[in-house]
Protein backbone atom coordinates (compact mmCIF):
# COMPACT_ATOMS: atom_id res chain seq x y z
CA UNK A 1 0.00 0.00 0.00
CA UNK A 2 2.35 2.85 -1.26
CA UNK A 3 1.62 5.41 -3.30
CA UNK A 4 1.06 9.00 -1.94
CA UNK A 5 0.79 9.55 1.59
CA UNK A 6 -0.29 12.97 3.41
CA UNK A 7 0.28 13.26 6.64
CA UNK A 8 -2.45 15.89 7.76
CA UNK A 9 -1.64 15.42 10.96
CA UNK A 10 0.07 13.75 14.03
CA UNK A 11 -0.89 13.87 17.49
CA UNK A 12 1.75 12.52 20.40
CA UNK A 13 -0.11 10.84 22.61
CA UNK A 14 1.30 10.97 26.46
CA UNK A 15 -1.68 11.25 29.03
CA UNK A 16 -5.25 9.70 28.57
CA UNK A 17 -6.25 13.47 28.08
CA UNK A 18 -4.12 12.64 24.91
CA UNK A 19 -7.12 10.07 23.90
CA UNK A 20 -9.70 12.50 24.30
CA UNK A 21 -7.74 14.88 22.04
CA UNK A 22 -6.95 11.76 19.53
CA UNK A 23 -10.29 10.75 19.31
CA UNK A 24 -12.27 14.36 18.84
CA UNK A 25 -9.25 15.14 16.12
CA UNK A 26 -10.29 11.65 14.36
CA UNK A 27 -14.13 12.86 14.40
CA UNK A 28 -12.96 16.61 13.00
CA UNK A 29 -10.76 14.94 10.55
CA UNK A 30 -13.38 12.46 9.23
CA UNK A 31 -15.66 14.99 8.87
CA UNK A 32 -13.40 17.31 6.69
CA UNK A 33 -13.58 14.24 4.70
CA UNK A 34 -16.88 14.16 4.01
CA UNK A 35 -17.69 10.47 6.34
CA UNK A 36 -21.52 10.09 7.53
CA UNK A 37 -21.71 11.37 11.14
CA UNK A 38 -22.07 7.58 11.92
CA UNK A 39 -19.06 6.98 9.93
CA UNK A 40 -17.30 9.76 12.34
CA UNK A 41 -18.27 7.95 15.49
CA UNK A 42 -17.01 4.87 14.39
CA UNK A 43 -13.52 5.84 13.13
CA UNK A 44 -13.33 8.24 16.43
CA UNK A 45 -14.40 5.64 18.81
CA UNK A 46 -11.85 3.06 17.01
CA UNK A 47 -9.36 5.94 17.45
CA UNK A 48 -9.93 6.23 21.23
CA UNK A 49 -9.64 2.18 21.53
CA UNK A 50 -6.41 1.93 20.00
CA UNK A 51 -5.05 5.44 21.29
CA UNK A 52 -5.98 3.94 25.21
CA UNK A 53 -4.14 0.80 24.73
CA UNK A 54 -1.06 3.66 23.72
CA UNK A 55 -1.26 4.90 27.31
CA UNK A 56 -2.36 2.07 29.31
CA UNK A 57 0.42 -0.23 27.96
CA UNK A 58 2.81 1.80 26.21
CA UNK A 59 3.04 4.86 28.26
CA UNK A 60 3.30 7.57 24.71
CA UNK A 61 2.98 7.05 21.30
CA UNK A 62 1.95 8.88 18.47
CA UNK A 63 -1.51 9.07 16.11
CA UNK A 64 -1.07 9.95 12.33
CA UNK A 65 -3.72 10.97 10.33
CA UNK A 66 -3.07 10.36 6.56
CA UNK A 67 -4.45 9.19 3.15
CA UNK A 68 -3.35 6.64 1.49
CA UNK A 69 -4.46 4.21 -1.78
CA UNK A 70 -5.34 0.60 -1.00
CA UNK A 71 -5.78 -1.25 -4.02
CA UNK A 72 -7.64 0.90 -6.20
CA UNK A 73 -9.38 2.69 -3.54
CA UNK A 74 -8.49 5.39 -1.39
CA UNK A 75 -8.48 5.60 2.41
CA UNK A 76 -8.31 7.84 5.58
CA UNK A 77 -5.72 6.06 7.78
CA UNK A 78 -5.05 6.41 10.97
CA UNK A 79 -1.69 4.73 12.36
CA UNK A 80 -0.93 4.46 15.70
CA UNK A 81 2.96 3.81 17.03
CA UNK A 82 4.36 3.10 20.25
CA UNK A 83 7.37 1.79 21.76
CA UNK A 84 5.84 -0.17 24.19
CA UNK A 85 6.34 -3.99 25.39
CA UNK A 86 4.08 -5.18 22.62
CA UNK A 87 1.05 -7.38 22.82
CA UNK A 88 1.42 -11.00 23.64
CA UNK A 89 -2.12 -12.42 23.22
CA UNK A 90 -2.66 -11.00 20.04
CA UNK A 91 -4.66 -13.84 18.87
CA UNK A 92 -6.76 -13.82 21.10
CA UNK A 93 -7.33 -10.67 21.53
CA UNK A 94 -8.10 -10.38 17.61
CA UNK A 95 -10.67 -13.22 18.67
CA UNK A 96 -12.94 -11.20 20.93
CA UNK A 97 -12.67 -13.47 23.76
CA UNK A 98 -9.94 -11.72 25.53
CA UNK A 99 -11.14 -10.41 29.34
CA UNK A 100 -9.42 -6.96 29.92
CA UNK A 101 -8.80 -5.49 33.93
CA UNK A 102 -9.43 -1.81 32.01
CA UNK A 103 -11.25 -1.87 29.13
CA UNK A 104 -14.06 -4.36 28.01
CA UNK A 105 -11.22 -6.34 26.17
CA UNK A 106 -12.56 -4.89 22.77
CA UNK A 107 -10.10 -2.47 22.25
CA UNK A 108 -8.62 -3.88 19.35
CA UNK A 109 -11.30 -6.39 17.95
CA UNK A 110 -13.85 -4.01 18.39
CA UNK A 111 -11.90 -1.10 16.52
CA UNK A 112 -11.17 -4.23 13.82
CA UNK A 113 -14.77 -4.15 13.35
CA UNK A 114 -15.23 -0.67 12.73
CA UNK A 115 -12.83 0.02 10.12
CA UNK A 116 -12.63 -1.19 6.57
CA UNK A 117 -8.84 -1.81 7.02
CA UNK A 118 -7.30 -3.10 9.79
CA UNK A 119 -3.00 -4.54 10.17
CA UNK A 120 -1.71 -4.59 13.29
CA UNK A 121 2.36 -4.74 13.81
CA UNK A 122 3.52 -6.35 17.14
CA UNK A 123 6.75 -7.76 18.95
CA UNK A 124 7.35 -8.56 21.99
CA UNK A 125 9.48 -5.76 23.36
CA UNK A 126 9.41 -4.08 20.39
CA UNK A 127 6.50 -1.67 20.49
CA UNK A 128 3.15 -2.16 18.11
CA UNK A 129 2.10 -0.42 15.05
CA UNK A 130 -1.85 -0.38 14.43
CA UNK A 131 -2.80 0.55 10.77
CA UNK A 132 -5.95 1.53 10.41
CA UNK A 133 -8.40 2.72 7.66
CA UNK A 134 -11.41 3.77 6.39
CA UNK A 135 -12.60 3.80 2.61
CA UNK A 136 -12.99 7.93 1.73
CA UNK A 137 -16.70 8.23 0.82
CA UNK A 138 -17.82 8.74 -2.82
CA UNK A 139 -18.35 12.43 -1.96
CA UNK A 140 -14.71 12.90 -1.15
CA UNK A 141 -13.03 14.02 -4.23
CA UNK A 142 -9.45 12.93 -3.94
CA UNK A 143 -8.18 15.99 -5.13
CA UNK A 144 -4.94 17.96 -4.13
CA UNK A 145 -7.03 20.97 -3.64
CA UNK A 146 -9.00 19.13 -1.73
CA UNK A 147 -6.08 17.96 0.51
CA UNK A 148 -4.68 21.56 0.38
CA UNK A 149 -7.99 22.68 1.57
CA UNK A 150 -8.19 20.17 4.32
CA UNK A 151 -4.56 20.95 5.95
CA UNK A 152 -6.01 24.49 6.05
CA UNK A 153 -8.70 23.80 7.90
CA UNK A 154 -6.99 21.41 10.34
CA UNK A 155 -4.25 23.99 11.20
CA UNK A 156 -7.01 26.77 11.72
CA UNK A 157 -8.58 24.25 14.22
CA UNK A 158 -5.76 24.75 16.60
CA UNK A 159 -5.66 22.79 20.14
CA UNK A 160 -8.74 21.20 20.80
CA UNK A 161 -8.15 22.66 24.28
CA UNK A 162 -6.38 24.43 26.41
CA UNK A 163 -5.11 22.04 27.62
CA UNK A 164 -2.40 21.05 25.09
CA UNK A 165 -1.20 24.26 25.39
CA UNK A 166 -0.49 23.89 29.23
CA UNK A 167 0.63 20.18 28.69
CA UNK A 168 3.53 21.19 25.78
CA UNK A 169 4.65 23.87 28.41
CA UNK A 170 4.09 21.56 31.34
CA UNK A 171 6.35 18.86 29.14
CA UNK A 172 8.92 21.54 28.94
CA UNK A 173 9.13 22.35 32.23
CA UNK A 174 9.32 19.21 33.21
CA UNK A 175 11.60 18.30 30.87
CA UNK A 176 13.80 21.61 31.80
CA UNK A 177 13.56 20.32 35.33
CA UNK A 178 15.17 16.83 34.79
CA UNK A 179 18.34 18.54 33.02
CA UNK A 180 18.35 20.80 36.38
CA UNK A 181 18.33 17.98 38.67
CA UNK A 182 20.45 16.02 36.53
CA UNK A 183 22.96 19.10 36.89
CA UNK A 184 22.24 18.82 40.36
CA UNK A 185 23.20 15.62 40.84
CA UNK A 186 26.90 15.92 38.95
CA UNK A 187 27.62 19.30 41.32
CA UNK A 188 26.59 17.17 43.96
CA UNK A 189 29.25 14.43 43.11
CA UNK A 190 31.65 16.72 42.60
CA UNK A 191 31.09 18.32 45.73
CA UNK A 192 31.35 14.60 46.99
CA UNK A 193 34.27 14.17 45.59
CA UNK A 194 35.82 17.37 46.81
CA UNK A 195 34.92 16.66 50.12
CA UNK A 196 36.60 13.59 50.24
CA UNK A 197 39.52 14.96 48.36
CA UNK A 198 39.34 18.41 51.13
CA UNK A 199 39.53 15.11 53.71
CA UNK A 200 42.22 13.53 52.37
CA UNK A 201 44.39 16.76 51.88
CA UNK A 202 43.24 17.78 55.73
CA UNK A 203 44.85 14.18 56.50
CA UNK A 204 48.08 14.30 54.57
CA UNK A 205 48.41 18.06 56.37
CA UNK A 206 47.91 16.08 59.88
CA UNK A 207 50.43 13.72 58.98
CA UNK A 208 52.82 16.05 57.78
CA UNK A 209 52.19 18.18 60.66
CA UNK A 210 53.04 15.01 62.98
CA UNK A 211 55.97 14.16 61.10
CA UNK A 212 57.43 17.33 61.24
CA UNK A 213 56.73 17.75 64.77
CA UNK A 214 58.33 14.18 65.49
CA UNK A 215 61.06 15.26 63.12
CA UNK A 216 62.02 18.78 65.52
CA UNK A 217 61.71 17.03 68.45
CA UNK A 218 64.14 14.23 66.98
CA UNK A 219 66.82 17.95 66.10
CA UNK A 220 66.14 19.30 69.50
CA UNK A 221 66.84 16.19 70.70
CA UNK A 222 69.83 15.00 68.89
CA UNK A 223 71.55 18.58 68.74
CA UNK A 224 71.11 19.21 72.86
CA UNK A 225 72.65 15.47 73.11
CA UNK A 226 75.26 16.30 70.63
CA UNK A 227 76.28 19.47 72.85
CA UNK A 228 78.11 18.28 75.87
CA UNK A 229 80.60 15.82 74.26
CA UNK A 230 81.07 18.55 71.69
CA UNK A 231 81.99 20.92 74.51
CA UNK A 232 83.52 18.47 76.18
CA UNK A 233 86.33 18.19 72.71
CA UNK A 234 85.87 21.82 72.70
CA UNK A 235 87.16 22.38 76.56
CA UNK A 236 89.99 19.39 76.36
CA UNK A 237 91.28 21.03 72.95
CA UNK A 238 91.67 24.40 74.10
CA UNK A 239 93.34 23.17 77.57
CA UNK A 240 95.47 20.75 74.92
CA UNK A 241 96.90 24.01 73.29
CA UNK A 242 97.25 26.23 75.96
CA UNK A 243 99.83 23.64 77.53
CA UNK A 244 101.29 22.91 74.25
CA UNK A 245 103.50 25.90 73.69
CA UNK A 246 105.09 26.02 76.69
CA UNK A 247 106.86 22.25 76.14
CA UNK A 248 108.51 23.52 72.91
CA UNK A 249 112.04 21.36 71.64
CA UNK A 250 109.31 18.94 70.03
CA UNK A 251 110.03 21.04 67.24
CA UNK A 252 108.42 19.87 64.05
CA UNK A 253 106.03 17.22 65.53
CA UNK A 254 104.95 19.92 68.06
CA UNK A 255 103.75 22.48 65.32
CA UNK A 256 101.67 19.77 63.44
CA UNK A 257 100.27 18.61 66.69
CA UNK A 258 99.09 22.07 67.27
CA UNK A 259 97.70 23.04 64.22
CA UNK A 260 95.66 19.68 64.05
CA UNK A 261 94.43 20.07 67.34
CA UNK A 262 93.17 23.32 66.27
CA UNK A 263 91.80 22.51 63.03
CA UNK A 264 89.72 20.05 66.02
CA UNK A 265 88.91 22.36 68.09
CA UNK A 266 87.62 24.42 65.08
CA UNK A 267 85.46 21.75 63.91
CA UNK A 268 84.24 20.98 67.51
CA UNK A 269 83.19 24.97 67.45
CA UNK A 270 81.39 25.06 64.55
CA UNK A 271 79.55 21.72 64.87
CA UNK A 272 78.52 23.13 68.25
CA UNK A 273 77.24 26.01 66.37
CA UNK A 274 75.58 23.76 64.23
CA UNK A 275 73.84 22.00 67.01
CA UNK A 276 72.75 25.36 68.59
CA UNK A 277 71.23 26.65 65.39
CA UNK A 278 69.59 23.81 65.19
CA UNK A 279 68.09 23.92 68.56
CA UNK A 280 66.99 27.37 68.10
CA UNK A 281 65.09 26.54 65.26
CA UNK A 282 62.91 23.85 66.83
CA UNK A 283 62.64 25.76 69.44
CA UNK A 284 61.43 29.00 67.24
CA UNK A 285 59.11 26.12 65.52
CA UNK A 286 57.83 25.09 68.49
CA UNK A 287 57.35 28.39 69.77
CA UNK A 288 58.49 27.68 73.26
CA UNK A 289 60.98 30.97 72.63
CA UNK A 290 60.58 33.42 74.53
CA UNK A 291 60.66 37.24 74.06
CA UNK A 292 62.74 38.53 77.25
CA UNK A 293 62.46 42.75 76.36
CA UNK A 294 65.32 45.07 78.38
CA UNK A 295 65.74 48.58 77.44
CA UNK A 296 69.24 49.42 76.28
CA UNK A 297 71.17 51.68 73.92
CA UNK A 298 72.09 51.10 70.86
CA UNK A 299 75.93 51.76 72.03
CA UNK A 300 75.86 48.97 74.26
CA UNK A 301 74.97 46.34 71.63
CA UNK A 302 77.36 48.01 69.18
CA UNK A 303 80.50 47.61 71.29
CA UNK A 304 79.37 44.10 72.48
CA UNK A 305 79.22 43.09 68.88
CA UNK A 306 82.45 44.89 68.22
CA UNK A 307 84.16 43.33 70.69
CA UNK A 308 82.66 39.56 69.69
CA UNK A 309 83.53 40.39 65.81
CA UNK A 310 86.87 42.32 65.82
CA UNK A 311 89.26 39.24 66.12
CA UNK A 312 87.61 37.58 62.96
CA UNK A 313 87.74 40.79 61.23
CA UNK A 314 90.97 41.37 62.13
CA UNK A 315 92.45 38.28 61.32
CA UNK A 316 91.09 39.16 57.76
CA UNK A 317 91.85 42.66 55.91
CA UNK A 318 88.48 43.67 56.52
CA UNK A 319 87.61 46.71 58.40
CA UNK A 320 84.19 46.39 60.39
CA UNK A 321 82.43 49.65 60.63
CA UNK A 322 79.91 50.29 63.49
CA UNK A 323 77.71 53.99 62.37
CA UNK A 324 74.87 55.49 64.08
CA UNK A 325 72.87 58.04 61.59
CA UNK A 326 71.37 60.52 63.69
CA UNK A 327 69.05 60.37 67.51
CA UNK A 328 67.83 56.51 68.16
CA UNK A 329 66.15 56.64 71.16
CA UNK A 330 66.49 53.36 74.01
CA UNK A 331 65.47 50.02 72.42
CA UNK A 332 62.46 48.15 74.59
CA UNK A 333 63.69 44.45 73.18
CA UNK A 334 65.38 41.42 73.56
CA UNK A 335 69.07 42.11 73.46
CA UNK A 336 69.94 38.45 73.28
CA UNK A 337 67.88 37.80 69.91
CA UNK A 338 68.58 41.05 67.95
CA UNK A 339 72.41 40.72 69.14
CA UNK A 340 72.12 37.26 67.82
CA UNK A 341 70.98 38.23 64.97
CA UNK A 342 73.40 41.04 63.87
CA UNK A 343 75.97 38.66 64.74
CA UNK A 344 74.82 36.32 62.18
CA UNK A 345 74.75 39.11 59.97
CA UNK A 346 77.89 40.01 60.21
CA UNK A 347 79.36 36.46 60.75
CA UNK A 348 77.75 35.72 57.10
CA UNK A 349 79.12 38.89 55.88
CA UNK A 350 82.64 38.59 57.11
CA UNK A 351 82.85 35.35 55.96
CA UNK A 352 82.01 35.98 52.34
CA UNK A 353 84.11 39.28 52.51
CA UNK A 354 88.08 38.35 51.39
CA UNK A 355 88.76 41.79 51.80
CA UNK A 356 87.23 45.27 52.00
CA UNK A 357 84.86 46.35 54.36
CA UNK A 358 82.00 45.73 56.25
CA UNK A 359 79.43 48.47 58.04
CA UNK A 360 76.49 48.37 59.88
CA UNK A 361 74.08 50.97 60.11
CA UNK A 362 71.43 51.99 62.54
CA UNK A 363 68.94 54.40 61.75
CA UNK A 364 65.51 55.42 63.45
CA UNK A 365 62.00 56.42 61.50
CA UNK A 366 58.39 56.19 62.68
CA UNK A 367 59.19 53.95 65.86
CA UNK A 368 61.13 51.79 63.88
CA UNK A 369 65.32 50.96 64.43
CA UNK A 370 66.43 50.07 60.92
CA UNK A 371 70.08 48.61 60.85
CA UNK A 372 71.54 47.70 57.62
CA UNK A 373 74.77 45.19 57.27
CA UNK A 374 76.42 45.97 54.04
CA UNK A 375 79.63 43.56 53.13
CA UNK A 376 81.88 44.42 49.76
CA UNK A 377 81.97 40.29 49.12
CA UNK A 378 81.12 38.31 46.91
CA UNK A 379 77.52 38.92 46.96
CA UNK A 380 74.95 36.79 46.23
CA UNK A 381 73.72 35.29 42.57
CA UNK A 382 70.16 36.35 41.61
CA UNK A 383 68.60 32.77 41.57
CA UNK A 384 70.03 32.35 45.28
CA UNK A 385 68.67 34.93 46.67
CA UNK A 386 65.41 33.80 47.16
CA UNK A 387 66.60 30.92 48.63
CA UNK A 388 68.95 31.95 51.35
CA UNK A 389 65.83 32.38 53.63
CA UNK A 390 64.96 28.76 53.36
CA UNK A 391 66.31 26.08 56.10
CA UNK A 392 69.56 24.00 55.28
CA UNK A 393 70.05 26.21 52.07
CA UNK A 394 74.05 26.55 51.43
CA UNK A 395 75.39 29.08 49.21
CA UNK A 396 77.02 27.52 46.27
CA UNK A 397 79.44 30.08 44.56
CA UNK A 398 80.65 28.44 41.46
CA UNK A 399 84.24 28.84 42.91
CA UNK A 400 83.37 26.70 45.61
CA UNK A 401 82.16 23.61 44.16
CA UNK A 402 83.90 20.57 44.43
CA UNK A 403 87.15 22.99 45.54
CA UNK A 404 87.21 22.99 49.17
CA UNK A 405 88.91 26.01 50.83
CA UNK A 406 92.67 25.43 51.14
CA UNK A 407 93.47 24.86 54.85
CA UNK A 408 91.29 21.59 55.24
CA UNK A 409 88.05 23.69 55.36
CA UNK A 410 85.22 21.65 54.99
CA UNK A 411 81.62 22.25 54.28
CA UNK A 412 80.86 23.83 57.29
CA UNK A 413 83.04 26.72 57.15
CA UNK A 414 80.55 27.69 54.35
CA UNK A 415 77.96 27.61 57.24
CA UNK A 416 74.88 25.50 58.70
CA UNK A 417 72.48 27.08 55.91
CA UNK A 418 70.82 28.18 59.13
CA UNK A 419 72.18 31.18 59.69
CA UNK A 420 69.76 33.37 57.90
CA UNK A 421 66.25 31.33 58.66
CA UNK A 422 66.72 31.58 62.51
CA UNK A 423 67.88 35.33 62.00
CA UNK A 424 64.27 36.09 59.75
CA UNK A 425 62.46 33.47 62.23
CA UNK A 426 63.50 35.89 65.18
CA UNK A 427 63.52 39.39 63.40
CA UNK A 428 59.62 38.57 63.79
CA UNK A 429 59.52 37.13 66.94
CA UNK A 430 60.48 40.33 68.23
CA UNK A 431 57.86 41.92 65.90
CA UNK A 432 60.41 42.88 62.93
CA UNK A 433 61.36 41.66 59.67
CA UNK A 434 64.42 41.18 57.94
CA UNK A 435 65.32 41.11 53.85
CA UNK A 436 68.12 41.45 51.92
CA UNK A 437 68.02 44.91 50.43
CA UNK A 438 70.32 44.55 47.61
CA UNK A 439 72.93 42.00 46.15
CA UNK A 440 75.69 42.76 43.33
CA UNK A 441 77.31 39.34 42.21
CA UNK A 442 81.34 40.44 43.11
CA UNK A 443 80.36 43.98 44.88
CA UNK A 444 78.95 42.86 47.82
CA UNK A 445 75.16 42.47 49.59
CA UNK A 446 72.90 44.47 52.22
CA UNK A 447 70.84 42.99 54.64
CA UNK A 448 68.49 45.30 56.26
CA UNK A 449 66.35 44.59 59.69
CA UNK A 450 63.81 46.73 60.89
CA UNK A 451 62.30 46.76 64.22
CA UNK A 452 59.87 48.25 66.29
CA UNK A 453 61.56 50.60 69.01
CA UNK A 454 59.37 48.98 71.67
CA UNK A 455 58.72 45.42 71.88
CA UNK A 456 54.89 44.93 71.94
CA UNK A 457 53.63 41.10 73.03
CA UNK A 458 51.17 41.04 71.99
CA UNK A 459 51.21 41.74 68.52
CA UNK A 460 53.67 38.94 68.41
CA UNK A 461 52.99 36.80 65.00
CA UNK A 462 52.59 33.32 64.45
CA UNK A 463 56.22 32.51 62.86
CA UNK B 1 -10.15 17.98 40.16
CA UNK B 2 -12.41 17.89 37.40
CA UNK B 3 -15.73 16.65 38.62
CA UNK B 4 -19.23 15.93 36.04
CA UNK B 5 -22.03 17.56 38.35
CA UNK B 6 -24.54 15.20 39.53
CA UNK B 7 -27.84 17.35 40.50
CA UNK B 8 -30.52 16.41 42.84
CA UNK B 9 -34.24 16.12 42.01
CA UNK B 10 -36.48 14.39 44.52
CA UNK B 11 -36.00 11.20 44.94
CA UNK B 12 -33.40 11.25 41.18
CA UNK B 13 -30.51 11.86 40.29
CA UNK B 14 -29.52 13.87 37.32
CA UNK B 15 -26.04 13.51 35.32
CA UNK B 16 -25.76 15.22 32.58
CA UNK B 17 -22.64 14.23 30.42
CA UNK B 18 -21.66 17.21 28.55
CA UNK B 19 -18.23 16.81 27.82
CA UNK B 20 -15.67 14.53 25.99
CA UNK B 21 -14.62 12.92 29.58
CA UNK B 22 -11.40 11.41 29.37
CA UNK B 23 -10.61 8.20 31.67
CA UNK B 24 -9.94 9.37 34.86
CA UNK B 25 -12.98 11.85 35.13
CA UNK B 26 -15.20 8.97 34.05
CA UNK B 27 -14.05 6.75 36.80
CA UNK B 28 -14.20 9.92 39.10
CA UNK B 29 -18.02 10.14 38.06
CA UNK B 30 -18.78 6.37 38.79
CA UNK B 31 -17.41 7.55 42.35
CA UNK B 32 -19.05 10.60 43.13
CA UNK B 33 -21.98 8.76 41.50
CA UNK B 34 -21.70 6.03 44.27
CA UNK B 35 -20.90 8.48 47.04
CA UNK B 36 -24.12 10.47 46.18
CA UNK B 37 -26.79 7.39 45.90
CA UNK B 38 -25.17 5.99 49.21
CA UNK B 39 -25.51 10.27 50.88
CA UNK B 40 -29.43 10.83 49.23
CA UNK B 41 -30.29 7.56 49.45
CA UNK B 42 -31.82 7.90 46.19
CA UNK B 43 -33.94 5.39 43.82
CA UNK B 44 -33.00 6.56 40.56
CA UNK B 45 -29.91 8.13 38.25
CA UNK B 46 -30.83 9.44 35.00
CA UNK B 47 -27.71 9.40 32.89
CA UNK B 48 -28.10 11.90 29.50
CA UNK B 49 -25.27 11.41 27.01
CA UNK B 50 -27.21 13.26 24.28
CA UNK B 51 -24.06 15.74 23.99
CA UNK B 52 -21.44 12.70 23.61
CA UNK B 53 -20.48 11.41 19.98
CA UNK B 54 -18.07 9.07 21.19
CA UNK B 55 -18.70 6.04 23.65
CA UNK B 56 -15.81 3.64 23.64
CA UNK B 57 -15.53 0.07 25.50
CA UNK B 58 -13.89 1.93 27.99
CA UNK B 59 -16.66 4.70 28.68
CA UNK B 60 -19.03 2.11 27.72
CA UNK B 61 -17.77 -0.05 30.54
CA UNK B 62 -17.78 2.91 33.05
CA UNK B 63 -21.86 3.23 32.52
CA UNK B 64 -22.42 -0.50 32.64
CA UNK B 65 -20.15 -0.41 36.16
CA UNK B 66 -22.49 2.72 37.41
CA UNK B 67 -25.91 1.05 36.69
CA UNK B 68 -24.15 -2.42 38.52
CA UNK B 69 -23.38 0.11 41.23
CA UNK B 70 -26.19 1.63 41.32
CA UNK B 71 -28.60 -1.06 41.53
CA UNK B 72 -26.83 -2.80 44.30
CA UNK B 73 -26.94 0.90 46.57
CA UNK B 74 -30.53 0.47 45.61
CA UNK B 75 -31.00 2.94 42.71
CA UNK B 76 -32.33 2.02 39.13
CA UNK B 77 -30.45 4.04 36.44
CA UNK B 78 -31.94 4.90 32.79
CA UNK B 79 -29.57 6.07 30.21
CA UNK B 80 -31.04 8.68 28.19
CA UNK B 81 -30.47 10.58 24.88
CA UNK B 82 -27.70 7.97 23.28
CA UNK B 83 -27.26 9.56 19.48
CA UNK B 84 -27.88 6.99 16.86
CA UNK B 85 -24.03 6.89 15.44
CA UNK B 86 -23.23 5.73 18.93
CA UNK B 87 -25.86 3.03 19.43
CA UNK B 88 -23.96 1.67 16.09
CA UNK B 89 -20.51 2.38 16.99
CA UNK B 90 -21.49 0.48 20.33
CA UNK B 91 -23.09 -2.14 18.77
CA UNK B 92 -20.53 -3.04 16.25
CA UNK B 93 -17.81 -3.00 19.10
CA UNK B 94 -19.65 -5.60 20.56
CA UNK B 95 -20.97 -3.71 23.71
CA UNK B 96 -24.63 -3.97 24.29
CA UNK B 97 -24.82 -2.46 27.20
CA UNK B 98 -26.78 -5.51 28.85
CA UNK B 99 -28.96 -4.67 32.07
CA UNK B 100 -28.50 -1.23 31.60
CA UNK B 101 -32.10 0.46 30.71
CA UNK B 102 -32.00 3.14 28.36
CA UNK B 103 -35.00 5.66 26.90
CA UNK B 104 -34.45 7.77 24.00
CA UNK B 105 -34.65 11.22 25.84
CA UNK B 106 -34.98 12.79 29.60
CA UNK B 107 -38.53 12.86 29.63
CA UNK B 108 -38.87 9.09 28.31
CA UNK B 109 -36.14 8.36 30.68
CA UNK B 110 -38.34 9.89 34.10
CA UNK B 111 -41.24 7.99 32.87
CA UNK B 112 -39.20 5.01 32.88
CA UNK B 113 -37.65 5.30 36.11
CA UNK B 114 -40.90 6.17 38.02
CA UNK B 115 -41.64 3.44 36.51
CA UNK B 116 -39.16 1.40 37.98
CA UNK B 117 -38.82 2.89 41.08
CA UNK B 118 -42.65 1.62 41.28
CA UNK B 119 -43.75 5.24 42.07
CA UNK B 120 -45.85 6.56 39.45
CA UNK B 121 -44.43 10.13 39.80
CA UNK B 122 -44.68 11.83 36.40
CA UNK B 123 -42.93 14.71 36.11
CA UNK B 124 -44.83 15.40 32.33
CA UNK B 125 -48.42 15.00 31.71
CA UNK B 126 -50.25 12.43 33.68
CA UNK B 127 -52.54 12.08 30.59
CA UNK B 128 -51.77 9.05 28.64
Amino acid sequence: MKKKKHIFFTININFQEDVVVSRQRARQIAELFRFSPQEQTKIATAVSEITRNVVLYAGSGKAEFFVDTIGSQNFLIIRVTDNGPGIEKLEKIMRGDYYSKRGMGTGISGSKKLMDYFEIETKPGRGTTVTMGKKLPPVFVPLDEEFEKISKRLRELGPVNPFDEIKMQNLELMKLLEEMSEKNRELEDTNRAISSLYAEVNDKAGELERANRLTMEFISYVSHEIRTPLSSIIMLSKSLLNNFPEQKGFGQIANEVVKKIGLIRKSAEELLELANGLLDLTRIEAGKLEVVPVIFDIEELFSTLRGLLKPIAGNKKVELIFEKKGHIPRLYTDLNKLSQILRNLLSNALKFTPEGKVTVTAGYGGGKVIFTVTDTGKGIRKEDQNEIFKEYFRRNTPKDRGHPAPGGSHALSEGQGLGLPISRKLARLLGGELKLESSVLGKGSSFQLILPVKFTGLKRERI
Amino acid sequence: MEHIPILKMGEYLLVSIQVDMHDQLAITLQNDLAEKIAKTGAKGVLIDISALDIVDSFIGRMLGNIASISKVLGAETVLVGMQPAVAITLVELGLSLKGMHTALNVEKGMQLLSRLTGKDQDYTSRKQ
